[in-house]
């Protein structure tokens, strides 16, 4: 059904491949050719991308001064507190695992906080990603790490060494004896793929190949044979090992499946099944599948062996590098990539596996820069799902759209995430490619929202104090700066700069008058205004 | 990847075919003028207790005191104790299809719903209800609402609505989320708003309009064409969202109420609901499945009820000559009860669909070992020599052709029983 499908995506990892080993594939137009994005609109594009919010004033006018400064400005980015964040934003939509509730609760730990506890679970394998992003360390530490992440809810839930007293996301270890796998080894990871005895960890092994090395089984057909018993699990078993359809994929996928018994549940409601590691169930697989651990061929025995296999695997860069790339230019890739992925990969390699310089290398390449209209390799928009919405409005008004702890922009059950074009992870795994008229209503209340705590806040301040609304009096009914205002309004928000006279200034004057004629409010109207500049399209379409 | 049509319907040009009459114009009660009512059923049903009459084959156990009855070419399972399945069959069995011994190649509840909603397991593959909608999508507000139960949206995220269940999209619609928020604020009055709305839509629509005068078909004029669609789509919902029968509920009674509103009102094409009764009988198979279906068939009279008193948008008389109703559940159950007079997991199934277009028959069935027979794709009948598998990938493509697609187009390859449909 998917016509854009991984079959594509596959092809060019192994263009990839065989480009690393020739680098004789042709490549794109030289890049003189190519329009590109204005150095305002790229710097724009890749802070939001990478820190979550708009270019400053300051650095606006950097490049305004200096178009050239804007690359020196990008670079920088990728050091920033806020890419962390990014990170984990962007790998969000690959790992899949920020799900609104588990199978046990806060409740079940003795925690007060489940809103907090349900986010934290899913955050946990992100966490772990995005450290190893900040800290400049070998992307291999994903699947070999000793540590993990958790924050002062799970180093109470799990088996961890939480620093005694401190608060916040920490880098620890679990204590339950389970084997150095990186994002393998976490409890989030587990919970969000789970898997019964018949199953036999299957589809969890899947969902390592898929994220690690962007090799999805499930996207070749299923044949399935009539000449088994259905009823008899020993038939299945030896159709898996002996029939050609099904041993196509099974000879690989099932010694994979076969390292994953450590982190089988027996019973799911259970918070000390659930939170503990089970090294009495690792050879589980000698009762139920039968095949012995290994990775395509190479035998094994723990979880640990598994992480090594897989980050010495040819694959395993090529897929980091593909992902990092998709998620940013926000596309599938496609055969006439295979020459900038190439690059990339080369990148990632030559900087012994650290994800900062592939980031910089992205952001900084044609197909992230180009502004060309009519060809699809190149994305001169793209759409803003809802965390990076909620944090660029978080930016500039100081509010998140939160009720009784839960974040609206980021949960389902109380919130609004999905309805603003983002995944659940369960049942919506793609997030929205156009807005959609959910997304254009949860922007235009989020807006209000905003724009209403931000004036109420910014009312009580004196100007100095204030970010947005530096130059007038917020109860005024007339108040000689405010075309000025409208102006400094149109840079904050939306990057334009617009003169005194222009018809911007004027329309945003006349709709602050409209307002004040309905309501004789001046802080309403201030209200109205900065809300539809967050409500324009550009402000969602970057 | 979308077509012309579908990119100059996102376009400033197609913002305005927002209204119901757009579509009545456009749409016949044949084909692409259908809509969609998907009633999911969890758990894993059991078809021998009201879709499959095996009574003649020794390897399935029967339940007592059922009989097989036939209402014109239409056989089902009957039981006194299920008068609404006899009720809606009796009413429906002259456009209502049977499909029986639908292959579905797992056990797992996870991986079985997948495959019969999208005919894959693949992370991205959009169930039928987001591809039906998303062929004429742009006609309809909320293409696809799922009021209930699953729905994979896939690469169609742009046409698939949930509505929350705590009320999000009347929230949205009429403010009141705003009063959701933990932090004080205070929300626009409706003269601002609307004045607002006018100037937002005034700036979208020229974004739209300068996007499509540099390039048409480029990216950013389809963002910005969807945007400003979307924009229009949004105020014509909220003029809509009172007449809209909202519920959050899990009954399906109110669920088709809903489901009908946004029919009758052209917000939507298709409609995902569900029954959410106990399917799963690992034990007590044949009180669980007997009251499960029954309070399903009563739902299905009820929305059928609905569906038949409110007048056409297409063409047809009533909403129920223009509405397809597809039940389905993920998985069948084994033909032997269990020592716990249950069943277990099988991977042959059966599923209904009722409604213009459909001939009123069986397709399908099952041998002697309970596994699905082949069926000539053109007619619907038996051929376990030439035929096809049942497959869960020819159900839905068997569902796209219904909807007036061209299913090769989606699915190249994969049959469709044209045999079932009229």
């Amino acid at each position: 059904m998917d016509r854009v499908g991984g079959g594509v995506n596959g092809a060019v990892m192994m263009m990839v491949l065989l480009a690393g080993c020739t680098g004789e594939i042709a490549g794109p137009a030289p890049e003189a050719e190519i329009p590109m994005l204005s150095e305002a609109e790229w710097l724009t594009r890749a802070s939001l991308d990478l820190r979550g919010v708009r270019p400053t004033e300051q650095e606006l006018a950097a490049v305004e001064a200096d178009p050239a400064a804007a690359g020196e400005l990008i670079a920088t980015f990728v050091d920033d507190p806020r890419f962390g964040s990014r990170v984990r934003a962007l790998f969000s939509d690959i790992y899949l695992t920020r799900q609104d509730m588990w199978t046990v609760t806060a409740e079940d730990f003795l925690l007060s906080d489940e809103p907090g506890f349900a986010a934290a679970v899913g955050e946990e394998p992100l966490r772990v990603l995005s450290t190893i992003a900040e800290q400049d360390l070998p992307y291999t530490e994903i699947l070999t790490a000793d540590w993990t992440m958790a924050n002062e809810l799970l180093g109470t839930a799990f088996p961890v060494e939480y620093p005694e007293g401190a608060t916040g996301w920490q880098q620890v270890r679990y204590t339950d004896g389970r084997p150095s796998a990186g994002v393998l080894a976490t409890n989030g990871f587990w919970w969000h793929y789970t898997s019964n005895a018949t199953n036999s960890n299957r589809g969890r092994a899947n969902a390592v190949s898929k994220v690690f090395l962007c090799n999805d089984y499930l996207t070749r057909p299923i044949e399935f044979s009539r000449d088994v018993n259905l009823l008899d699990r020993d038939a299945i078993n030896d159709a898996l090992l002996n029939n050609p359809g099904c041993y196509a994929c099974h000879s690989s996928l099932d010694p994979m499946a076969s390292y994953l018994w450590g982190f089988y549940y027996i019973n799911d409601l259970s918070r000390m099944d659930m939170a503990t590691y089970h090294p009495e169930r690792e050879r589980l697989w000698q009762m139920t599948s039968g095949v012995a651990p290994g990775y395509y061929g190479e035998p094994g025995s723990t979880l640990a062996d598994l992480g090594w296999q897989i980050t010495e695997d040819a694959r395993f860069p090529s897929c980091i590098t593909e992902q990092v790339f998709e998620v940013l230019t926000q596309r599938d890739s496609v055969l006439a990539d295979t020459e900038a992925l190439s690059d990339y990969r080369g990148v990632l390699l030559d900087g012994e596996m650290r994800l900062k310089p592939l980031f910089r290398a992205v952001v900084s390449g044609t197909e992230y820069r180009a502004a060309v209209e009519d060809d699809p390799r190149y994305t001169p928009k793209k759409l803003m799902g809802p965390e990076l919405l909620a944090s660029q409005i978080e930016d500039l008004t100081g509010f998140r759209f939160t009720n009784d702890g839960y974040d609206l922009m980021l949960t389902d059950t109380y919130g609004v995430r999905i309805l603003a074009g983002g995944v659940d992870g369960v049942y919506s795994t793609k997030p929205a490619e156009q807005p959609t008229t959910t997304t254009v209503l949860v922007q235009e209340r989020l807006s209000q929202a905003a724009a209403s705590y931000a004036v109420q806040q910014e009312a009580a301040m004196s100007l100095d104090q204030r970010k947005l609304f530096t130059l007038v009096d917020l109860s005024a009914s007339a108040d000689p700066q405010a075309a000025a205002q409208m102006q400094r309004l149109s840079l904050l928000v939306l990057g334009r700069t617009v003169e005194a006279e222009s018809q911007e200034v004027t329309d945003l004057l006349a709709l602050w008058q409209g307002l004040y004629a309905i309501d004789g409010d001046a802080a309403q109207a201030w209200t109205g205004v900065l809300s539809v500049l967050m409500r324009d399209p550009d402000f969602i379409l970057y | 990847m979308l077509n012309r049509r579908q990119v100059l319907a996102t376009s400033a040009l197609g913002a305005g075919l927002i209204s119901a009459g757009a579509h009545r114009a456009m749409a016949s009660v044949a084909g692409n003028g259908r809509k969609f009512v998907l009633v999911t059923n969890l758990g894993g049903w059991d078809p021998t207790r009201v879709f499959c009459s095996e009574f003649d084959n020794p390897n399935v156990d029967m339940e007592r005191d059922a009989q097989p009855t036939s209402f014109g070419d239409l056989t089902f399972v009957d039981h006194a104790d299920r008068p609404e399945v006899r009720r809606f069959m009796e009413r429906q069995a002259s456009r209502t299809a049977i499909f029986k011994g639908i292959v579905v190649p797992s056990v797992s509840h996870e991986n079985c719903l997948k495959l019969m909603m999208t005919g894959s397991t693949r992370q991205n593959a959009p169930d039928w209800g987001a591809v039906i909608a998303g062929g004429d999508g742009y006609s309809y507000s909320l293409p696809q609402v799922v009021a209930a139960g699953p729905s994979y949206p896939g690469g169609y995220g742009t046409f698939v609505t949930r509505t929350g269940t705590q009320g999000q999209l009347p929230g949205l619609l009429n403010g009141e989320i705003l009063g959701w928020s933990d932090r004080p604020i205070l929300p626009p009055s409706l003269g601002a708003e609307a004045l607002m709305d006018q100037f937002v839509r005034a700036r979208a629509d020229k974004a739209a309009i300068e996007a499509a005068a540099r390039s048409e078909l480029s990216r950013a004029s389809l963002l910005k064409g969807a945007y400003n669609t979307s924009l229009g789509r949004a105020g014509a919902l909220k003029e809509l969202m009172d007449q809209l029968s909202w519920t959050g509920s899990s009954d399906l009674v109110e669920q088709a109420a809903f489901a009908t509103s946004l029919l009758s009102l052209g917000v939507s094409r298709v409609v995902t609901l569900q029954n959410y009764q106990s399917w799963d009988s690992h034990s007590n198979n044949d009180t669980t499945q007997s009251n499960s279906f029954e309070a399903l068939f009563s739902g299905l009279n009820s929305l059928l009820d609905m569906l038949e008193s409110a007048p056409g948008t297409a063409g047809g008389a009533t909403l129920a000559d223009e509405t397809v109703i597809v039940v389905l559940s993920e998985m069948g159950r084994t033909p032997r009860l269990n020592g716990n007079m249950g069943k277990d997991h099988w991977p042959y199934t059966a599923a209904m669909v009722s409604g213009p277009g459909v001939a009123g028959r069986t397709v399908g069935g099952y041998d002697l070992y309970y596994y699905g027979r082949r069926v000539d794709a053109a007619s619907g009948d038996l051929d376990d020599d030439n035929g096809i598998l049942l497959t869960t990938d020819v159900f839905g493509a068997t569902l796209l052709e219904l909807a007036g697609l061209d299913a090769a187009e989606f699915m190249p390859g994969i049959g469709v029983v044209r045999g079932a449909l009229v």
